[in-house]
């Protein structure tokens, strides 16, 4: 029998989802492969089924996704967080700790009653999350990798090396060297260095290294390279503000 | 070992003798770094450079490489047998070489290496250090062995010192001269004035057991701004391990095992079945590294190319010298 799948979409841009369509050449192999029962994005048909695997992009962001998720959480038994939003919180948390959500609602409607809202968060906050897809949005490379071992019941193979590995395989010269900051450093690894490739320094799309990254040491480096404390509390927010070391740098 | 002269109006006619052995791969300077790579004309190379960011060691042992491919029960190692050159590498490259030969020929043989080694002629050429190097500290600003053929730079010719019966068998093509003491002796004190030149020193004398002894607040110390970005041993010429992966397809039918260098400053190197982790800390693996390049055997060749290029600006030998108890 084949694995049931379902791909759900939270608050985003729906650009992970967007990743998995534009598959193109293995997207039919993909869905060969898989009996899928809904996928927010493609079709509007759901099926109420139970799922092998549960792919989820987005943060939660009100009570009703956090209702669905946990309902979803409860029919899967593999449930993978794809895409920064669904990881940390994306973006939209860069203000978390900062800026309260009713004074932000109240800023935009006039009014702080207009929708009950949570501040952004990671599917991590509510549920069990098996597995991270990261990036903003996923490499598809890696998703069919990871696909591959999903669909087997399997744990595929996490990336926990942080972009620098990359950038040095390919022979970059380091960014930090030249005055920019960088979040290679900090960041999970699998996008072949994208960014420092191109002459652009990482601003840490695919996420915070887990347990793993050096912040501390980090805001000791960016301080001596003269960065000011404002900036890089806002390079660090960028995709990453919910990470609890991140959250209390002033 | 034999010695010959080659006039440098005569460099281009090796440089075509290597062509017909294999592609040449030689030191190119692109975007603010040199670069070994892929050459067609010796108008391409950089003669005089300091230091390549990576070693020439991704020629023999690619950063990324596939080793096997496999469709249902069989499978096929991916061996490569090209032939190819690699020109124009430093005294403390060669070296570099010869503490990986130890590794990957010694057994267990690594087949895979041992066939780019054995397909790949070495051609070294003298090089011009910078306050960054300290191979003289560690003995392999000279290099004795490892090499086809070594170019000394004696202004309008280069001596060169032949290191194998395919240098041998090259040296003799007829514009090649013959060379004897005068030519040495003058080589000889090129040499010196170049090694005077590596100014770095780092002094090693019971080096393994002042790391050994070393109080976790000293390695703190020395460890503090490090970000555990594995930079260090990407760049290094003696560093050997790797990781390997296998990528499936969909169906699982069909595959292949990868191997990418590996660091030991990064999480996994250490990790183990059930989660533990033996050095968990950018403390025990900055131990680990040090012990591994200066511990009980000396697998350092003073490139410098760690301290150049950590984005942190940590440098090695000042790592050694706190570990000394020096001041900074
Ligand atoms: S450019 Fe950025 S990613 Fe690349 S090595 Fe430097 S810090 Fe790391
Ligand atoms: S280099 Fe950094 S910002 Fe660019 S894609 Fe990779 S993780 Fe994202
Ligand atoms: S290059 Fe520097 S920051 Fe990176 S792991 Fe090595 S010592 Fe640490
Ligand atoms: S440890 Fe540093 S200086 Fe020594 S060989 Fe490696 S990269 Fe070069």
């Amino acid at each position: 029998m084949k694995p049931k799948v379902g791909i759900f979409g939270f608050t985003g841009c729906a650009g992970d989802q967007l990743m998995i369509l534009n598959l193109e050449d293995e997207l039919l192999d993909l869905v060969g492969a898989l009996d899928l029962k809904s996928f927010t994005m493609a079709s509007s048909a759901v099926e109420e089924s139970d799922y092998d695997v549960a792919f989820v992009e987005g943060s939660i962001t009100t009570p009703k996704q956090k209702q669905k998720l946990e309902e979803i959480r409860k029919r899967s038994k593999l449930l993978v967080a794809i895409g920064d939003c669904a990881a940390w919180g994306g973006v939209q948390a860069s203000c978390n700790g900062i800026l309260k959500v009713e004074e932000k609602m109240k800023e935009v409607y006039g009014s702080d009653k207009v929708w009950e809202i949570y501040e952004s968060k990671p599917l991590s906050a509510y549920v069990k999350v098996d597995f991270v897809l990261p990036g903003c949005p996923i490499e598809k490379e890696e998703f069919l990798r990871a696909a591959a071992s999903l669909l087997r019941g399997d744990l595929p193979e996490a990336v926990d090396y942080p972009v620098c590995v990359e950038c040095k395989l390919r022979e970059n010269g380091c960014l930090m060297l030249e005055g920019k900051l960088c979040l290679g450093p900090l960041t999970v690894g699998g996008c072949r260095a994208r960014c420092p490739s191109l002459g652009v320094d990482c601003i840490g799309c695919r996420g915070v290294i887990e347990g793993e990254a050096r912040i501390k040491s980090a805001l000791q480096v960016f301080r001596e390279a003269g960065f000011k404390p404002d900036y890089v509390r806002a390079r660090l927010r960028m995709f990453a503000a919910n990470y609890p070391e991140i959250l209390e740098v002033k | 070992m034999r010695y010959a002269k080659l006039a440098k109006a005569d460099l281009p006619k090796l440089f075509q003798s290597l062509k017909s052995r294999g592609e040449v791969f030689a030191p190119v300077e692109e975007g603010g770094k040199v670069t070994f790579r892929k050459v067609d004309d010796l108008k391409e190379v950089k003669l005089e450079y300091t230091r390549t960011l990576l070693p020439p060691k991704k020629l023999l042992l690619p950063p990324e490489e596939e080793i096997l491919r496999y469709e249902g029960e069989e499978y096929r190692e991916s061996f490569e047998g090209k032939k190819a050159v690699l020109f124009g590498v430093h005294h403390c490259d060669v070296n570099g070489l010869l503490k990986l030969d130890r590794v990957f020929l010694d057994s267990p043989r690594d087949e895979y290496y041992a066939r780019r080694r054995e397909n790949t002629l070495v051609v070294g050429i003298s090089c011009v250090p910078d306050r960054y190097c300290f191979c003289t500290s560690v003995g392999s600003g000279y290099a004795t062995t490892g090499f086809d053929l070594f170019l000394h730079d004696l202004g309008r010719e280069y001596l060169v010192r032949v290191g194998s019966g395919e240098g041998y068998r090259l040296s003799k093509e007829g514009y090649f001269q013959e060379a004897g003491k005068k030519e040495v002796e003058q080589a000889a004190r090129m040499e010196e004035r170049r090694m005077g030149k590596v100014r770095r020193r780092i002094n090693l004398a019971g080096m393994g057991d002042l790391i050994e002894t070393e109080g976790k607040e000293g390695w703190e110390e020395v460890s503090a701004k490090c970000l555990a970005c594995g930079t260090c041993n990407l760049v290094c010429p003696t560093c050997q391990c790797y990781d390997v992966s296998d990528l499936l397809t969909l169906d699982v039918r069909k595959g292949s095992r990868v191997r990418r260098w590996d660091s030991c400053m990064l999480k996994r190197h250490a990790l183990v079945a059930g989660g533990l982790n033996f050095r968990p800390t950018v403390v025990e693996r900055t131990v680990n590294r040090l012990s591994c390049k200066v511990g009980e055997e000396v697998r350092c060749v003073g490139c410098g190319r760690c301290t150049v290029y950590c984005p942190a600006g940590i440098d090695f030998v000042e790592m050694l010298s706190a570990v000394r108890g020096e001041a900074r």
